[in-house]
């Protein structure tokens, strides 16, 4: 009972973030909208026993890419005033589509597939398994080519973002700090001779 | 469940919770007179001794002046962000506490708890002190002090001031680059302890001085103390409220208790920090020799926490303040590497059949 | 103390991996060694990526051809299938860092440039390999990330940028479809094997029947995209034109490559039992692409762009092999696919030789009166193009053959007539460009780019042109020795 009170509770908070997302007017409180969205699923994946996941929920988005979204959302200020002047004219695409996919949605759910009996199989599995456990074994084992693709994924996000924004510029004055550091006397000084 | 449970169980968690709660409150208090004396002696002279005796009344000085001070809001400011943003700082360093396990119950008080523990045994595991036994403690705690950050972001930004943003932005590169190098000191932690459960980190390094992780993580440990030092924006690290730059960063512009919340969640985070560096490499509630063990494990725990809160201090008044490009070369060209690179000798240590001999000294539970 | 053993259960089928792996940490050994080298040695890291890639081929020729050989829990499957394709992308791949050759030299990051081409090809060799779509995803989405880096290169250049933006963010969106899909498949099966998934889909309940259709609508749209079938097709021509050059002709190959396979693995293995359905589908598909392809290519005037219709239009014939669902069809579209490589790449290396000062030769107008200044490049770029249209025994012809005589077997007569119809109509768009090379005069002067290994390569792709055009039967024959398990 107390379960399906704090389900349903966790849930309603999350649709109501996802669409104060949406529909805030300042983007700095979208971004916060979604930073209490992302708080409100790990909670529900607590509730699924699965607190590996919901931990990681945390720490990964709102502990890192949320700040760095907030980060950028600070920098650029942007007018979301502005940005939805045309807010109107898109709507009956956009609307189509969402009704388009609620209605699928329905459907698939509707079809049997996520019936009470067969996900009930799947249930709670209790305290006494260990999930970060049960995650790594899959992981390390089954999936560890999946895993390591997506690590090398991860590595060309890193190598493409760096390759896209570095560019040596020759119009700053940029500090070599080895360079400094390494500097000797003879670099910087000369000895001249003047007669007197 | 009846009622009366439900009630029984959310009156033994309030306790628990003020337990906690209202010690860390204190403790920030007579940290920061501890702090004052102690910079006070590191450089000869005297710190605060006039109220009461040796200045022992200061805090409460200090913190009835704070709050009966007016607070302020700045005319461009975002009200509702600028208010929230102390609480949004405060939140997250108090809640971390909630996994930290103080020690554990000896066996005789176990059974005076016996009446009590019958009516919440789902909900608690009595034998570890910590408000909540999770089975991921460490994420939890890494998870739940990265959200400190946004404290400062918001005030920051919600400050409409140049020097609160830039003080915001630079916390921002700094938080976001040291967890990084902190999280990977953890996992090597963690590879020897084969679990996230923070009681059972401790378990793992029973026994005397000899079995600490300090000694295996020797490199890390120094990498997770200075990180730490980087996560709580203390001196050397300080850039985020660097007076000579930014006149006091992100708080630039909060005063009286709002400004007092600020200093409370950063000296919350400075006793969280310390207490999972005994956690982690000191072996928790254990005695350096066995034979101490007659002495409260709690006792222990906290005495190597001061012992770190003391060091933070030191460290506060001995080192200059770090150039912020040197800061960001120290976390992402030092720390990164060293620890990646202790990650795979930890790791080849315990895959190597010859070498696993050595390190599973460290692993008892293999 | 409890003995570790090393989670992984048969160590020896590592092996069959090792192409994969030997790439992976050539290039990322690559990328580190590009921190050493001076900017004016650089053209050394491309030399070391042609010879990353010719490692790798010669570690997937050494392995066992012949049968399914799976590894990686059966995640991982090296068969004939596989190792053609592979076979075929380190070929295109090849051939772009030749085209590249000259072209990046003035460009910043040059390293990185060689190197997000070999992890592309990763992506792309494990794409192919894959037997489920978690794989199969995580390569498509490794390749195309790195397709998106190598679009935007040219920062500096407005349209390079523009073309990276929207090839991104528009496939971000099929990636969404494509993630989408999948989930109704997995939700109705509970599995990610493509085997498990046909096997699972033969017995579905009626009630799960719409998740089902609905699963494999969004799976078909979202590689479509990837393969550029219209109506998915929008970012193609922006993506072809701001793309430096040598990246359009390595994604106008390689990625296709690659997609057509695991499209063939996905239709062949996961879906045969909608077979009716997905026919359907992509006859619509085919009939709009040959179209619009055909079409709006006849309307442009910048070769980049034309070119870019005219791989919607060919990659609407090569749908004609999947639609067949037979085993001629697909090998047809290999066929296709092979021939089309080093007649595309051809193409686009003559249009990288004609740069000058920055800006490539690519209006139509800039062609005009080539045959009068070069010779040679416009002979050799008439051969590529009528090969292209589909004249008659020049390779593009057989393509074509192969796959127009696979629909006809299976039945797909109208379609077979409309596609040849449209290929009747392209005819019109190659052979005014051999109209401006022969018959116009010289409007421009150019300084062309003078490096051998450029050169050689309009050589060998037309060569291969001819030589494909009077001996088929070889390439023919290999690819339908690829696809015998079907």
């Amino acid at each position: 009972m107390i379960e399906a009170f704090f389900f349903y509770v966790f849930a309603a908070m999350t649709v109501l973030a996802g669409a104060g997302v949406v529909l805030a007017r300042n983007t700095m409180y979208s971004v916060m909208w979604l930073i209490f969205c992302f708080f409100n699923a790990a909670a529900l994946f607590f509730m699924l026993d699965a607190e590996f996941l919901g931990i990681i929920l945390i720490l990964v988005y709102v502990g890192a890419v949320m700040v760095l979204f907030m980060f950028v959302v600070m920098m650029l200020e942007v007018n979301k005033a502005r940005l939805r002047e045309g807010f109107l004219q898109y709507l009956p695409t956009g609307g189509m589509i969402a009704l388009m996919l609620l209605i699928e949605l329905i459907g698939a759910s509707s079809s049997g597939v996520f019936d009470n009996e067969k996900v009930a199989a799947v249930g709670h599995l209790g305290a006494e398994v260990n999930n970060t456990v049960e995650i790594g074994k899959v992981l390390y084992t089954q999936y560890l080519l999946s895993f390591e693709i997506a690590a090398v994924i991860l590595l060309i996000a890193l190598v493409g973002a760096i390759v896209l924004t570095l560019r040596s510029r020759d119009d700053v004055k940029y500090q070599n700090i080895s360079k400094q550091v390494n500097v000797r006397k003879e670099d910087r000084m000369k000895t001249v001779k003047v007669k007197s | 469940m009846d009622w009366v449970n439900i009630l029984l169980t959310t009156i033994v968690w309030i306790v628990e919770i003020l337990l906690i709660a209202v010690p860390v409150a204190l403790s920030v208090a007579y940290i920061t007179y501890a702090e004052r004396r102690v910079i006070g002696l590191i450089q000869a002279r005297k710190g605060c001794n006039r109220v009461g005796p040796h200045g022992l009344l200061q805090p409460l000085a200090d913190g009835l002046k704070l709050f009966l001070k007016e607070s302020i809001i700045p005319t461009r400011a975002n009200k509702f962000l600028f208010v929230a943003a102390p609480v949004v700082a405060l939140t997250p360093a108090l809640i971390a506490f909630s996994v930290v396990p103080f020690g554990e119950m000896s066996h005789s008080i176990l059974q005076i708890h016996d009446g009590v523990r019958t009516w919440f045994a789902d909900l608690d595991t009595p034998q570890v002190m910590a408000i909540a036994h999770l089975n991921v403690g460490v994420l939890y705690v890494m998870a739940i002090s990265s959200l400190a950050i946004y404290g400062i972001l918001l005030a920051g930004w919600a400050s409409n001031s140049k020097y609160a943003l830039i003080g915001a932005v630079r916390a921002t590169c700094q938080m976001v680059s040291y967890e990084i190098s902190m999280g990977f000191a953890l996992v090597c932690v963690l590879m020897l302890a084969g679990t996230m459960d923070l009681s059972g980190i401790v378990h793992a390094q029973e026994g005397g001085f000899w079995h600490w992780y300090i000694i295996p993580l020797f490199p890390m440990f120094l990498v997770y103390l200075i990180s730490g030092c980087a996560e709580t924006n203390r001196t050397p690290f300080d850039l985020v409220e660097g007076e000579a730059e930014l006149v006091a960063g992100y708080f630039v512009e909060y005063s009286g208790m709002w400004f007092a919340t600020f200093s409370l969640a950063e000296y919350a985070a400075l006793i969280l920090i310390s207490l999972m560096t005994s956690i982690l490499f000191l072996g928790g509630w254990y005695a350096p020799f066995p034979f101490l063990d007659f002495i409260p494990g709690t006792i222990w725990l906290l005495a190597k926490t001061a012992f770190f809160v003391f060091v933070f201090i030191w460290f506060r008044a001995t080192f200059p303040r770090y150039r912020y490009d040197q800061m960001m070369r120290l976390g992402w060209k030092v720390f990164l590497p060293w620890t990646l690179a202790w990650i795979a000798v930890v790791g080849i240590f315990i895959y190597t059949p010859g070498l696993q001999d050595i390190i599973g000294f460290y692993q008892p539970w293999r | 103390m409890a003995n570790i053993t090393f989670p992984f259960p048969y160590p020896e089928h590592l092996g069959i991996m090792l192409p994969e792996i030997l790439l992976a940490v050539l290039a990322m050994a690559l990328l580190l060694w590009d921190l050493f080298v001076p900017k004016e040695k650089k053209g050394m890291i491309a030399w070391a990526a042609v010879a990353s890639c010719v490692v790798t081929l010669i570690a997937l020729l050494q392995l066992p051809a012949g049968d399914s050989l799976h590894t990686f829990y059966g995640y991982f499957v090296l068969d004939p299938f596989a190792a053609y394709a592979k076979v075929l992308m380190i070929a295109a791949t090849v051939l772009a860092i030749f085209l590249s050759l000259d072209f990046m030299k003035d460009e910043q990051n040059v390293g990185e440039y060689y190197c997000l081409m070999l992890f592309a090809l990763l992506g792309m060799m494990f794409m192919v390999s894959a037997t489920n779509f978690v794989v199969m995803y995580l390569g498509l989405e490794l390749m195309a990330l790195c397709v998106y880096v190598l679009v935007a290169y040219q920062r500096d250049v407005l349209r390079s940028s523009e073309a990276g933006l929207k090839y991104f963010i528009l496939g971000a969106l099929s990636s969404g479809m494509l993630l989408y899909g999948l989930s109704f498949i997995y939700g109705v099966t509970t599995d990610f094997m493509f085997a498990g998934i046909g096997e699972a889909l033969r017995h579905v309940e009626d009630g799960s029947r719409l998740a089902v259709l609905l699963g494999m609508l969004f799976i078909i749209a979202g590689l479509a995209f990837k393969v550029s079938v219209a109506p998915f097709h929008m970012w193609t021509p922006d993506t072809y034109e701001g793309a430096p050059t040598p990246v359009t002709a390595f994604m106008s190959v390689a990625p296709k490559v690659a997609g057509f396979v695991v499209f063939i693995r996905v239709l062949a293995d996961a879906f045969p039992a909608l077979q009716t359905e997905y026919t359907t589908v992509l006859s619509v598909l085919a009939v709009l692409t040959i179209g619009i392809g055909n079409v709006a290519a006849i309307a442009q005037r910048n070769i980049k762009r034309m070119l870019a219709y005219s791989t919607i239009g060919h990659v609407g014939f090569m749908l004609l092999g999947l639609i067949a669902a037979t085993q001629e069809g697909y090998s047809g579209a290999m066929v296709y696919l092979t021939i089309y490589l080093f007649m595309n790449m051809g193409a686009f290396a003559i249009i990288v030789l004609m740069r000058r000062d920055g800006i490539q030769g690519e209006l139509l107008d800039d062609f005009a009166g080539l045959a009068r200044v070069r010779p040679g490049y416009a002979l050799a770029m008439g051969l590529l193009l009528f090969s292209l249209a589909g004249i008659p025994f020049l390779a593009g012809f057989w393509a074509k053959f192969a796959v127009f005589a696979a629909a006809i077997h299976s039945g797909h007569i109208w379609l077979a007539v409309y596609a040849i119809v449209f290929s009747v109509v392209g005819c019109f768009y190659y052979l005014r460009v051999v109209k401006y090379m022969y018959f116009d005069k010289e409007r421009v002067a150019f300084n062309f780019i003078e490096n051998p290994v450029m050169q050689a390569t309009v050589v060998v792709t037309s060569l291969a042109v001819v030589i494909f055009g009077l001996y088929p039967k070889p390439v023919m024959a290999m690819c339908s020795a690829a696809v015998s398990m079907f």
